[in-house]
């Protein structure tokens, strides 16, 4: 399969490396090959590397080098913060999140619950988007931690972290932010939003599959309010690294991709999200212009750039997207998240956002990025159409009037 | 370099094609008035479908299907078996189409057993078929 | 030009699996996860490096569940192990395992867990005699022994190890990091219940390890979110990272043999050379250990300090393992051996990779001699003027 033969809508599942991140992996790894915690010539010029692309995801964010714990992605970053939280404060445990969370949060919390953990999961309205005065109230409860996502995978609908932010630091409770999608598409300032920990991604940004990061809050920064270090037990052992938060010998090709990838996307992210958004509002109109009983999910005003959720009235969800994927040209979107795809569970994103079961079976997830431009997204609305029209003329009489 | 195992994971199957370009569906066909329609669906996996057949007389165990299609609101899995089943049933005497097994579609197509519901879908569409051409 | 001698700690990639990662960094960069076209490629190229691995070490690839590094595999082994079971017992372990196995127990501990230390000798093998005792005193959750150990290279009796836990039923988990590439694993015959591995030790990429666990084994994630791995190891799969482990895995197969005899004999080598210095002590000197592994101390020397004029002089070694590195404590490995804490401290490692050469070894004996030779029975303490010359 050469790269002309697909349509790529699927940014958000992952991306391809952004420019410049493959050299910088090839050059690590063959001139940084030394294990960064030896205490030798190349033991430190891999800490070296590690050091700087610290420094690339710490301006990204606002925040300081030394908040940055890299782990092996953003699933074991938000397992690490929300068990690293309830470990460290003990006692009664409670939680405050939103039904619509990734499986990495939801299941992590489930677990947290058979260990004793309170947790409190706030509803969505019918854009995706949390009441502020449902969470004052949650947090009137002794709540332990907040952990919202800033962006959802399956919406791309933003939830208003600067207002979620300051509720918590009135409620003086910490928050935790999963920026998997968020990072290099919206923009994030950990002490103006009041963030303690900051979940992050590598390859949902142009860094590699296999490495992520969680921010956490040392200290109080100087100046505006920040807040408290925030306090957190490593969940993996063994050697020590990283202050302790995380043992486990540092991937310095890995990082340093991640860091290339923070670099380049720090740098062109306003632009490159106006341009998205444009194109991504170019593709629903044409798909809207052309196919009946098409919706967009999440309010246009709070859904990130690169996100195009439609759902589609008659046609069976899963036949519409194997149309899509197998037939030609392939089109790679998503129908629910990637990662809950392949156990065949429905979205209960939308169906949180007040969708019927049918419309929720039906939706696919289109999402654009760096190598999406007028031809690609002609071509796909052009595919969309198709293939919609294609299904419904199977159903022929089937088909709800 | 080996691919044990990626066959499992990753195999298209072999009945996608059928999926992709079904030449016997009901929307690709002229005939209008059928001798027989039935309908079934399966709630559980979101799968309807309707087959409709055309016979040559309208006597006895030996009446042939000269043509048969489908409509189906469902799942790729059963498009392709409605797909399949109007091209067997096509020459086909009553008889044999009644004796058509589930079995059957699943060796043709190398079902899985989580898909079976989409040949027993459209056995069960064929049955109200041929049951609606004995009524007339 | 650095003389690289710290190959325990890890491994430079190899050639041959940076060319097998490159598709999966470039035009292939799908979610191994999506319904795709290109995400059924990542997966089945995942399956492919399954089988490489499970190859190399003789397990079935359904018994692999990766994960990102051999700490992790080994976090995995005794927390995950922990978590299925209803309430906190008894495991032993041996006093010369990884801190990856030493720390996460100590956190079992906290928990709740009894963690006891099976007896070494002098030459860090474990004490049979004791391990059965321990075993027949009570129910045990599960026995952590390191086939072959990172500092000193000491190989353990294996089978005599997984026979004792079988006639007492108790889950074996060995550590095999180390002893993949410089030793040989086949899980099948280990009589282990659960083993792990790491990528970057085999001339693999850092940051992918894997556990090798037996269908029976009562075992839990400890990370959540998606249910990866079958539901053992959440979490979007690491496609170039996982292709760079069954690369270098299929790689290792082919090779393995004359590598580990060319590291054997410049190691032995080395030992003649060192053996006819005054004031070195080897250590596991008397067992058989990992054909590259020769730790040593050297009268009269703090360890740290050796290393940093090991440093100067361009070549890399390691005192004690690389996690404990700057800590100052002697390692815990030796103590449980029996070695004084002095001597302890002075302790260096040298681990060899088959791309070493005659050549680096005596120009390492060369250095070493003339350090050594200077010390001329100096009492210890002499490290901070050796640090500041």
């Amino acid at each position: 399969m050469s790269a002309g033969e697909t349509l790529y809508f699927d940014h958000a599942a992952t991306t391809p490396l952004a420019p410049g991140v493959l050299d910088v992996m090839q050059r690590v790894l063959a001139e940084q090959a030394g294990n960064p915690a030896s205490d030798h010539a190349p033991g430190r010029a891999a800490a070296a590397e590690i050091d700087t692309a610290a420094g690339a995801l710490a301006a990204l964010v606002g925040g300081e080098r030394r908040g940055v714990v890299w782990t092996s992605g953003a699933t074991e970053s938000i397992n690490l913060a929300l068990k690293g939280v309830a470990e460290f404060a003990g006692g009664d445990v409670h939680i405050v999140s939103v039904v619509t969370e990734h499986a990495a949060t939801l299941d992590t919390l489930a677990w947290l619950q058979t260990q004793g953990a309170r947790v409190t999961r706030l509803e969505v309205d019918a854009d995706g988007r949390i009441d502020g005065a449902a969470l004052d109230a949650a947090l009137q409860d002794n709540a332990t931690l907040v952990s919202i996502m800033h962006v959802n995978n399956e919406t791309g609908v933003i939830q208003d972290i600067e207002a979620i932010g300051a509720c918590c630091a009135r409620h003086h409770v910490p928050l935790h932010v999963d920026a998997a999608q968020s990072l290099g598409r919206c923009a994030i300032d950990i002490t103006a939003m009041n963030i303690a920990l900051l979940s992050m991604s590598a390859h949902k940004i142009g860094g590699p599959k296999g490495i992520g990061a969680l921010y956490v809050r040392r200290r109080s920064g100087a100046g505006r309010a920040a807040g408290p270090a925030i306090g957190l037990a490593g969940q993996i052992h063994g050697g020590g690294q990283q202050s302790g938060f995380r043992s486990g010998t540092l991937a310095t090709h890995q990082i340093a991709g991640f860091g290339a990838a923070a670099t380049y996307v720090t740098t062109n992210r306003e632009t490159e999200q106006r341009r998205l958004a444009a194109l991504r509002d170019a593709l629903w109109r044409r798909i809207d212009g052309a196919l009946d009983g098409v919706r967009r999910n999440g309010g246009a005003a709070v859904v990130a750039a690169p996100w195009l959720s439609i759902s589609v009235a008659g046609v069976n969800g899963d036949a519409l997207l194997k149309g899509l994927v197998e037939g030609a040209p392939a089109l790679a979107v998503s129908s629910g998240a990637a990662c809950s795809a392949a156990h065949g569970q429905s979205s209960y994103v939308l169906r949180a956002m007040g969708r019927s079961a049918a419309e929720a079976a039906a939706t696919i997830r289109f999402s654009l990025g760096a190598d999406s431009n007028d031809t690609r997204v002609n071509a796909a609305a052009h595919r969309f159409a198709a293939e919609v029209e294609r299904l419904r003329a199977l159903a022929g009489t089937l088909v709800a009037a | 370099m080996t691919t044990h195992g990626a066959k499992n994971a990753s195999a298209v199957p072999v009945w996608m094609s059928r999926f992709l370009g079904p030449a016997q569906s009901a929307a690709n066909c002229d005939i209008i008035e059928w001798h027989g329609m039935g309908f079934a669906d399966t709630p559980a996996s979101d799968a309807q479908c309707r087959i409709m057949i055309g016979m040559d007389s309208e006597a006895g165990a030996d009446v042939r299907i000269t043509r048969a299609a489908f409509e189906v609101l469902g799942p790729p899995v059963a498009i392709a078996c409605a797909d399949w089943l109007c091209e067997w049933l096509e020459h086909r005497t009553v008889g044999e189409a009644g004796d058509l097994s589930v079995t059957a579609i699943e060796k043709a197509l190398e079902i899985a057993p989580s898909q079976r519901y989409a040949a027993l879908l459209v056995i069960d569409a064929l049955v109200k078929a041929l049951a609606d051409a004995q009524d007339k | 030009m650095t003389i690289y001698f710290d190959h325990n700690a890890t491994t430079p990639l190899h050639a041959d699996v940076f060319k097998a990662m490159t598709p999966w960094l470039t035009s292939a960069h799908a979610n191994a996860s999506s319904l795709h076209r290109g995400g059924r490629e990542a997966r089945a190229a995942i399956e492919t490096a399954r089988h490489q691995i499970a190859t190399l070490v003789g397990a079935h690839p359904s018994q692999l569940i990766f994960t990102g590094g051999g700490t992790e595999a080994d976090n995995l082994a005794l927390a995950g192990v922990a978590a299925a079971t209803r309430r906190p017992g008894r495991m032993l372990i041996s006093p010369i395992e990884h801190p990856a196995i030493t720390d996460t127990a100590d956190a079992l501990v906290a928990a709740g867990w009894t963690i006891e230390r099976v007896a070494v000798d002098t030459q860090g093998r474990v004490d049979i005699d004791d391990l059965e005792r321990r075993l027949g005193a009570g129910d045990t959750a599960l026995v952590s022994i390191m086939v072959a150990n990172n500092e000193t290279g000491v190989i353990q009796d294996m089978t005599a190890i997984s026979a004792a836990c079988r006639a007492a039923g108790a889950p074996l988990h060995t550590d095999a990091v180390q002893a993949i590439g410089k030793h040989g694993f086949d899980f099948a015959s280990s009589g282990a219940a659960c083993a792990s591995l790491s990528a970057h030790k085999i001339q693999g990429p850092k940051g992918v390890g894997a556990l090798i666990v037996d269908r029976k084994l009562a075992i839990d994630p400890i990370i959540h979110g998606g249910g990866h791995e079958q539901g053992l190891r959440s979490g979007s799969l690491n496609v170039a990272g996982i292709v760079g482990f069954g690369a270098a895995a299929e790689r290792l197969q082919t090779h393995r043999p004359a590598e580990i005899a060319h590291m054997r004999d410049l190691r032995d080598k080395l030992e003649v050379g060192l053996d006819a210095m005054p004031g070195i002590t080897r250590f596991s000197a008397d067992v058989e250990r990992l054909a590259n592994t020769c730790q040593f101390s050297v009268a009269g020397y703090d360890g740290e300090g050796l290393l940093m004029l090991l440093d100067r002089d361009d070549i890399a070694v390691s005192s004690g393992s690389a996690c404990a590195a700057g800590t100052g404590q002697p390692s815990p490995v030796l103590l449980a051996m029996g070695i004084d804490a002095d001597t302890a401290r002075g302790a260096i490692r040298v681990s060899l990779g088959p791309d070493n050469t005659l050549d680096e070894i005596q120009r390492f004996l060369l250095v070493l001699g003339r350090l050594a030779g200077s010390t001329g029975g100096l009492p210890g303490g002499l490290s901070a003027s050796v640090l500041t010359g």
